[in-house]
């Protein structure tokens, strides 16, 4: 029992950790149609930008998470509308576009920050463990699935309760129809992309309490962000959290289980996904 | 729409596993084909030595490049950039962690600049994608840590050191058994050519003194995320005496101990494997999750010698930190040159094979020799992490003298 226990809550710390890298991208995705090949290395350069707030200077962690968002969504901003907007409806470009600028800011982070690695860090508060019913179980994890589970609810909230949500559902359905009744879709997507670049670079943050800060992660969680994407749907909010959980505890039972298919179990989870329902479990159909 | 989308998603997931995913299969690398290769010609006393140096600047373990690059950098300017009356020319290549770009490197650094001794790269599988073109081409190079045990049965081209993968753990078994007492022990290592022999070079000293290696062998993909849940499935202590781990880089290993430290379960002690993969950076940040833990090297900053405290100094001196894998390529930089003297700046093949193997070097790590097929023979360190002053560092328990040599590789 402990070992299911204490796997699903491995499997659903990781899960969020996902969740909130794939949640901004898949928005991105639905509401403007741009597939951001960069939303890994933001979350990468927010996970360098917290390091520097809440290690090398040695300030509050949680500053750190909202410097490091501020520090990707300003990245975002520069992508956005010095780029970007430019290329609407033209995926090939965005695609090249900002697939380049993986390798933009990674090596901007290298000039930065260097290549060593840096270790996995947190609030001094939540290091050691918590008795839950007699399984010690880390607190930062617990932290990192309470904040997930947060944020879904907001994002929800945000997305199917606000008028701000309404428009940018509508945007996904038909943006012509929305222009027309004289809403500004081009600034209402520029806020969304800056928000999901916000998002992505807090969430570097809070998953450095997991996995540290290094400077090839742009690539490997821009990887787990689309493949959430693909198992989850596209443009959802539940359909990302839902993805992210079922990858984070497949993956957890398929490392304790069968640890010898560790690097191939997530991605039978999407190739089985696309054979059965290729708009992904939520997603709408093609 | 939707579909082009999907498309387009699909083909970017395509395109990003193709990027991540091709430094781990490089070792399936086919030998290169045979290239036309001009006839060289004889150098001018004044035309510069090309030394070549293949080092991770990018990918899963870019953390370690710049610190090869540092350790050759303070070499030359100890030999003030020259050997044999003739400047010495450096020439660094990227391998970005990627097989199939180190040997495309590898042979730019021959074809175009006209290099026939390199240093590097990393990675038992870069070494096997590179041997059968450096044999063919006669180009010596040498490993930076240790090398695939195979490159050296089926070539004698490389030199490998501190020695292979393989037999620099031998010894690490014999102390789990006969020193701290393990009977029976579980593995972890990093899931490549190199990490599997690390973890049975362990075991074969293990079980050759007597040792029982339990079923339980976990091999986690180079750049794991997560290790909880390899924590979650470990045996405990009253089922396995021992948890020996290697890991391949720093921030893997890092990641691991700090998944292992938040368990809450009883495991076994961790002995470490290859402790070098860790930056006196990363010691400090581990801090109480890494002070205590045995682990072997072959390389030990603290070790009172003469020739290693010049070395550790003048690091020091140069960098401001203190020199952990980065002896690893001012040794081999510092063996070049010793050779290159005797051969009066001659670095063909043939000259320089025998020039290396046939003498004894004093290093900072220790007395080295070069076996006939190439592999070093070194002193083994058994360490225990310790803080010492304001560092963390391991801090030396046992030496087994000369105990690198590779049982399966043959003699000549």
């Amino acid at each position: 029992m402990e070992f299911i226990i204490s796997n699903l809550l491995n499997g659903l710390s990781f899960g969020m950790v996902l969740f909130l890298i794939a949640a901004g991208l898949s928005i991105i995705i639905g509401i403007m149609g741009i597939i951001n090949l960069a939303h890994g290395a933001l979350y990468m350069l927010g996970a360098y930008v917290g390091w520097t707030i809440a290690v090398h200077n040695g300030l509050n962690f949680w500053l750190a998470v909202v410097v490091g968002g501020l520090a990707a969504g300003l990245a975002g901003l520069f992508i956005e509308r010095g780029f970007l907007r430019h290329l609407y409806k033209q995926m090939n470009e965005q695609v090249l576009l900002t697939f380049g600028f993986v390798y933009i800011i990674t090596n901007v982070c290298l000039w930065i920050w260097g290549g060593q690695a840096k270790v996995p860090f947190t609030d001094p508060a939540l290091s050691g463990s918590l008795n839950l019913a007699g399984l010690m179980y880390p607190k930062t994890r617990i932290v990192v699935i309470s904040i997930g589970l947060a944020l879904a609810v907001g994002l929800w909230w945000l997305q199917d309760k606000t008028r701000i949500g309404a428009m940018v559902r509508a945007g996904m359905d038909n943006k012509e129809m929305i222009m027309g009744l004289g809403i500004n879709l081009g600034r209402i997507s520029m806020f969304v992309f800056i928000f999901a670049a916000f998002i992505a670079g807090a969430a570097g943050v809070i998953g450095a309490q997991l996995w540290g800060v290094y400077s090839y992660m742009g690539l490997q969680t821009l990887l787990f962000a689309l493949i959430i994407i693909i198992v989850g749907g596209v443009g959802s909010i539940q359909g990302a959290l839902t993805g992210a959980l079922l990858i984070g505890v497949i993956d957890a039972f398929g490392k304790a289980l069968f640890p010898e298919l560790a690097m191939f179990t997530m991605y039978i989870v999407m190739v089985v996904i696309l054979i059965v329902r290729p708009s992904g479990l939520l997603g709408r159909k093609v | 729409m939707k579909s082009k989308k999907l498309a387009l998603l699909a083909g970017s997931i395509g395109l990003i596993v193709i990027v991540a995913v091709l430094p781990f299969v490089g070792a399936c690398a086919p030998p290169a084909p045979e290239e036309f290769k001009p006839a060289p010609a004889p150098a001018p006393e004044a035309e510069p030595i090309k030394i070549g140096a293949i080092v991770n600047l990018t990918g899963p373990i870019a953390d370690m490049g710049p610190r090869f690059v540092d350790g050759i950098e303070l070499a030359l300017d100890e030999l003030n950039h020259q050997v044999a009356g003739r400047p010495i020319e450096l020439i660094v290549e990227d391998a970005a962690s990627n097989p199939t770009v180190a040997l495309e490197r590898f042979k730019k650094l021959h074809e175009s600049d006209g290099v026939n001794l390199v240093i590097g790269p990393l990675m038992g599988d870069t070494h096997m994608a590179i041997a059968p073109y450096a044999s063919e081409e006669e180009v010596l190079f040498a490993s930076f840590i240790n090398g695939a045990q195979q490159a050296s049965i089926d070539y004698r081209v490389m030199l490998q050191y501190p020695t292979t993968c393989f037999a620099q753990e031998i010894a690490a078994g014999w102390y789990l058994y006969e020193e701290l007492g393990y009977r029976t022990a579980v593995t972890m290592g990093s899931d490549y050519a190199c990490g599997h022999d690390f973890i049975n070079g362990a075991m074969y000293g293990f079980e050759e003194k007597g040792g029982i290696r339990l079923e339980q062998e976990i091999w986690a993909p180079i750049g794991t995320a997560d290790f909880a849940p390899y924590m979650a499935t470990l045996v405990e202590k009253d089922e396995a005496d021992v948890f020996v781990v290697f890991l391949s880089s720093g921030e893997d290993a890092a990641r691991f101990l700090m998944a292992y430290n938040q368990s809450g379960r009883d495991l076994p002690p961790v002995f470490e494997l290859i402790v070098d993969v860790f930056t006196p950076q990363q010691y400090e940040d581990l801090a109480d999750v890494v002070i205590g833990m045995h682990a072997q090297s072959t390389y030990l900053p603290l070790r009172d010698d003469p020739i290693n405290n010049q070395f550790v100094e003048a690091f020091k001196a140069k960098y401001g930190r203190t020199p952990v894998i980065e002896q690893n390529s001012y040794t081999l930089l510092k063996v070049f040159a010793e050779a290159l003297e005797t051969t009066g700046g001659d670095d063909s093949f043939d000259v320089m094979w025998d020039a290396i193997t046939e003498r004894n070097f004093e290093t900072p790590q220790g007395p080295l020799y070069f076996t006939y097929r190439g592999v070093a023979i070194t002193d083994i360190y058994i360490a225990e992490v310790q803080r010492v002053g304001d560092e963390i560092l391991p801090v030396l328990v046992k030496t087994y003298s000369g105990a690198t040599a590779d049982p399966f590789v043959p003699e000549r």
